[in-house]
């Protein structure tokens, strides 16, 4: 104590203060167990602050990204500074090119210059279509203006010129290692050797463009690359059947014991949660989910769907009969009650509402089997459960609501591949693993974090 | 030479604390439990609330043990820390708040006197402890405590002056109370 320090006469407040020296109380037992349960709350790192801090920055990379890439920004990049064509392939005899177009200052739009380039898509051989919202003007250099309009989302062909070829009205006809002939409206237009052009098909009429001459530099093999176009949103439905359970230790330290070393953190000891540990039982998911492409490997997805988690215990007989439970502070009362046993095997039902967000990379995504992985986090709200929690007083089981956290983070990774690109209904399959980053159960129970494998389907629709 | 054995212990002991050593700790909350809950108990009006005082006030002693410099002892400054959580739990506990009791409460006039205590621990506790609320928080600061009026001001966030003036009166009250000698019955009422 401090020295007593008072105008007034310390006799009495001497006395008071050796007879308070003396006063003792033996604190009840359950005071050590509430500390320890407050320490290990402080210890233990704080998994949610750190993934809001990472969700927050994949969201802001996110819409850099996006903003980056929106229509009115988006541009192209040549390799050749030259802004005549680059040829892919030198072939003798009119023949489809499987070319990176580039018509730098030949393209404008609304009589402004722009650059614009065209790839052909996996798969095509010589057949694009134009992706843009608006008409694209091309003009023919070095000659008068001849300004022909290639109508939003024209399918349209480059070709290249042979010998005798010219320009027939409304026909290309494409015979290997023959002349082709194509005759423009107006007249017949003989077309100098090697000059590339693009016929472009709309309602069965061809349109045919003639650029300006392709000069052959040597590396005329060179490809335009960085072509940068912009994606819709895609939407997908996502179907993910699986199974489910509940576990007592951290992500950390289940991979810590897969890896048969000593994990660092002890999970609470403080008494409550279940008796036995559970096992796993089946799971569902189904929701819909938006993609968008953030660059030519990368997109971003954000989802909301419903899962249903499952698993089992073991429970003895039902007693229907009112009691009231208390775990640590709480007090809660139950119409019944099941005794611990082995009897009955009990499911424990947790349903959620889930929004993922995630990252998926395309591993190979020329390949004819396009593979992706994906990663990420997705925050869950418990909707409803009727799990069982053990009261050890009365060695009994029961249902306490108020005892579960309502909001659960979990990590997510998955790989998958897409299959049927061309088809009308394409989809693609995978595995996902979901393993929650806090537990179900609030403390002083012991933790149960929730672990989720499944198979993920997944039927894109271009929005 | 037993002081200093006894820093020395205390020295390792608050090394294994830091390393988060469950044992260790317990070990220094089994030593210092009974008497913090002493403190506690003073400075509230039930046990339940002298616990739930007591619980936040370990909690912060074992977060902020990195900041005890081994100067002074360890006992004062866990007796700190106890103190000073009480008066938050004082600050933010609505029943505490009440001032009713002040007009309850009959006056006395405020003395120089300093009669014999003739009562034991608990019944002077007990008389404590049915002090009204503001007298009880500077009686036991500056009577038991040793707290100046300037320094008690600051904690409480009054003024010097209801600083003394709440003191002399619960002064006046305690010794009254002890002169009038209460019956075992009134003592029971107040002790828990």
């Amino acid at each position: 104590m401090k020295n007593y320090n008072s105008t007034h006469n310390n006799g009495f407040e001497k006395q008071v203060q050796q007879k308070m020296e003396e006063l003792k109380f033996t604190p009840s037992d359950i005071l050590w167990q509430k500390i320890e349960a407050g320490l290990d709350k402080k210890n233990k790192p704080r998994p949610l602050v750190f993934i809001f801090i990472l969700l927050s920055l994949i969201l802001t990379s996110a819409i850099y990204f996006l903003y980056k890439n929106s229509v009115s920004r988006s541009y192209m990049q040549t390799l050749s500074q030259n802004p005549s064509i680059q040829i892919f392939e030198k072939t003798g005899i009119l023949t489809p090119v499987n070319a990176a177009l580039s018509t730098n200052s030949s393209v404008t739009k609304n009589n402004s210059p722009l650059s614009y380039f065209i790839q052909p898509e996996t798969g095509l051989t010589g057949n694009i279509s134009l992706n843009k919202q608006e008409d694209i003007s091309i003009t023919k250099e070095n000659t008068e203006k001849q300004v022909i309009t290639i109508p939003a989302r024209t399918k349209i062909k480059i070709y290249r010129s042979g010998e005798d070829a010219s320009i027939v009205n409304e026909q290309v006809q494409e015979e290997p290692d023959k002349k082709i002939n194509i005759v423009t409206d107006a007249e017949a237009t003989s077309l100098t050797p090697d000059s590339l052009f693009i016929v472009a098909e709309k309602e069965k009429k061809n349109l045919p463009i003639t650029l300006k001459e392709a000069t052959h530099p040597d590396n005329s093999d060179t490809l335009i690359k960085n072509r940068k176009t912009e994606k819709g949103w895609e939407w997908k439905i996502m179907l993910a059947p699986g199974i489910s359970n509940a576990k007592n230790t951290f992500l950390t330290n289940t991979i810590l014991n897969i890896l048969n070393t000593n994990p660092t953190a002890q999970p609470s000891t403080v008494s409550g949660g279940f008796y036995k540990k559970p096992s796993s039982s089946w799971s569902f998911k189904a929701g819909i989910s938006l993609q968008k492409k953030i660059s030519k490997k990368w997109s971003l997805g954000i989802g909301l769907q419903y899962a249903y988690l499952s698993s089992i215990i073991k429970v003895g007989k039902k007693v229907d009969s009112a009691v009231v439970f208390q775990f640590g502070n709480m007090l809660v009362s139950a119409n019944h009650f099941y005794r611990n046993g082995t009897m009955d095997a009990y499911k424990n039902n947790y349903h959620f509402i889930e929004m993922p967000l995630l990252l998926q990379y395309n591993v190979f995504k020329n390949a004819k089997l396009p593979v992706y992985i994906e990663g990420g986090g997705t925050l869950a709200y418990l909707a409803g459960s009727n799990a069982l929690i053990y009261e050890r007083r009365h060695n009994s089981y029961v249902s306490a609501k108020s005892t579960f956290n309502k909001w659960i983070f979990s990590l997510h990774a998955g790989a998958g591949i897409r299959l049927a690109q061309k088809s009308k209904l394409p989809f693609s399959i995978g595995y996902s693993l979901n393993y929650s980053l806090n537990s179900i159960l609030k403390k002083p129970f012991n933790n149960h974090y929730l672990i989720n494998s499944s198979l993920q389907l997944q039927f894109p629709f271009k929005k | 030479m037993l002081e200093f054995c006894s820093m020395n212990r205390h020295r390792l002991l608050i090394k294994e604390c830091l390393k988060n050593n469950p044992t260790s700790q317990k070990q220094l909350y089994q030593e210092f439990a009974e008497v913090m809950l002493g403190v506690c108990r003073r400075y509230t009006k039930s046990m339940a609330d002298a616990e739930d005082v007591m619980q936040e006030g370990f909690i912060k002693i074992f977060t902020q043990l990195h900041q005890y410099k081994n100067e002074g002892e360890l006992g004062a400054w866990i007796r700190r820390i106890m103190v000073n959580t009480a008066l938050n739990f004082i600050k933010h506990n609505a029943r505490y708040q009440h001032n009713s009791d002040y007009d309850k409460i009959e006056m006395h006039p405020i003395t120089d006197e300093n009669p014999q205590i003739h009562l034991d621990t608990k019944e002077l506790l007990s008389l404590i402890c049915k002090l009204p609320f503001g007298y009880q928080t500077v009686f036991n600061l500056h009577a038991i405590e040793g707290y100046t009026h300037v320094d008690i001001a600051r904690l409480l966030n009054i003024s010097e002056n209801t600083s003394r003036s709440q003191y002399s009166r619960a002064r006046a009250l305690m010794i009254a109370w002890i002169k009038k000698n209460y019956s075992d019955e009134k003592l029971q009422q107040y002790a828990q």
